[in-house]
């Protein structure tokens, strides 16, 4: 405080000249009407360019919450796709029927094929093991169950396979014990089984191809509408390598991943609305083995 | 007190000139003397320096307030005398000037050259900073630096008009 007063009284003179000069000054800015409109213009150019700086500062800031809105985004727009696409689905189930738009109207009829898509994390994931598994910082109070498709923006990436409240563990594509039958849509060809050969994280082969089947590298892979786990039509791969071998009755195929599993980061988990019925049907005593819903067709 | 009175009256008699003379007569667009500042370069060398700098302000102000130009005058003069103090002390030996029987730089104290840079300088940086704060507007440098040129060799020359006819 002494030093402050010391410093005060020592430059008195040049505080009392800056001083009488500000209230001038300011004499100036309040009652020259050129003068205001400048200081006033000026003044609204800084306070914007400032408000702009601060706003540019503020949304890099909220860059989480802006990416987190985007992905719900993306999740309702998934959604409402998966929902056109069950309308499209049901048109080619009753065309020529013209009673389809009355089943149109309906939306509870129309939903028979549609999915529900939760947005999750990977907070850990493996790829060099012969079983792969990821956790998802997603559980069963936001709706994750067991037996969920888990698609990746690329493709497809697993299945939940345990759930705790807060967490999910999911069983990648890049395990043993995952078989799927996938489309090949050139060939329009539902048949073969997809499996993981456990070497390379990006390579998959498909089996069970029959040797008449004209597959060619290239060749696009999704998953099929004979899945009740996976949605049809989603993004595999394609076919990297297709060998003819003479001594076995079918195609040694091989197929790319379009998911970069070491670059996984936001999932999705798809369930089938009526994913509980058909399993039901799947399991009834009636229909003696699975076989009788997964017969591979052309 | 005489002394004091005397000021005030030559303040006056400036303010007055200044306000209902000089400035209601056109002298040509770039010609704006202001004679009101030699009543800075009649005051007393020894005269307190607060004095003086609240005194300019308050000349400045009532200047101001009789030309409708709030603020400008009274910044400008603040400013100059302001300066004017640190000049007189780097520049002027109080002691022989007492000797010399003087209280206040004039023509003969430090030779007539002195005397015109001295006053020139000063003179002009109030008027810069005048129509500096008049025009208020950077782009217009060159036309506020011609203006005060041409008024502080106006200025000048009417200080140097009444300093011999107050000599006298």
């Amino acid at each position: 405080m002494w030093v402050i007063y010391q410093w005060i009284k020592k430059n008195s003179y040049p505080l009392l000249a800056f001083s009488l000069f500000l209230f001038s000054f300011n004499q100036i800015l309040q009652y020259q009407i050129y003068q205001h409109s400048f200081y006033f213009n000026s003044s609204i150019s800084f306070i914007r360019s400032i408000d702009e700086w601060r706003s540019n500062f503020t949304s890099f800031v909220n860059l989480k919450t802006e990416n987190d809105k985007l992905r719900n985004e993306n999740l309702i727009l998934r959604n409402s796709i998966a929902y056109s696409d069950s309308l499209i689905g049901l048109y080619d189930q009753i065309k020529g029927d013209t009673t389809y738009l009355d089943t149109l109207s309906s939306p509870d009829k129309t939903r028979k094929i549609s999915y529900d898509y939760v947005t999750a994390k990977v907070i850990r994931n493996s790829t060099n093991r012969p079983d792969n598994y990821f956790y998802l910082d997603k559980g069963s109070i936001h709706g994750i169950k067991e037996r969920m498709a888990v698609m990746g923006p690329e493709g497809i990436v697993g299945v939940i396979i345990q759930t705790t409240k807060h967490y999910a563990v999911g069983m990648s594509v890049l395990n043993s014990k995952f078989e799927t039958t996938p489309l090949l849509k050139r060939l329009g060809l539902r048949e073969g089984v997809l499996k993981w050969n456990g070497s390379d994280s990006r390579l998959m082969s498909l089996d069970e191809i029959s040797r008449t089947e004209k597959v060619k590298t290239g060749d696009i892979v999704l998953t099929s509408n004979y899945s009740s786990i996976f949605p049809p039509y989603q993004p595999i791969g394609k076919v990297k390598k297709v060998n003819n071998n003479t001594s076995s009755q079918f195609l040694e195929i091989e197929i790319e991943l379009s998911t970069n599993f070491n670059k996984l980061n936001t999932v999705y988990c798809v369930s089938t609305r009526f994913k509980n019925e058909m399993d039901s049907l799947q399991n009834s005593p009636l229909i003696s083995p699975v076989s009788g819903i997964n017969d591979k067709k052309k | 007190m005489i002394e004091a009175v005397k000021h005030i009256f030559i303040a006056i008699i400036l303010g007055l000139l200044q306000s209902y003379l000089i400035q209601e007569v056109p002298m040509g667009f770039y010609l704006k003397p202001m004679p009101y500042l030699m009543l800075f370069f009649v005051l007393p060398l020894n005269l307190n320096r607060f004095i003086v700098l609240i005194s300019a302000f308050i000349y400045g102000t009532l200047i101001d307030l009789s030309s409708g130009s709030f603020g400008t005058h009274s910044a400008a003069t603040v400013v100059m005398v302001f300066v004017k103090y640190y000049i007189d002390k780097a520049l002027i030996d109080f002691d022989s000037l007492k000797l010399q029987g003087e209280s206040y730089i004039g023509l003969e104290s430090k030779g007539w050259m002195f005397f015109v840079y001295y006053s020139l300088s000063l003179i002009f940086i109030h008027h810069f900073l005048f129509f500096g704060l008049d025009f208020f507007e950077i782009s217009s440098i060159i036309r506020i630096t011609t203006t005060a040129l041409v008024s502080t060799i106006g200025t000048f020359s009417l200080v140097l008009l009444f300093k011999s006819l107050f000599n006298k």
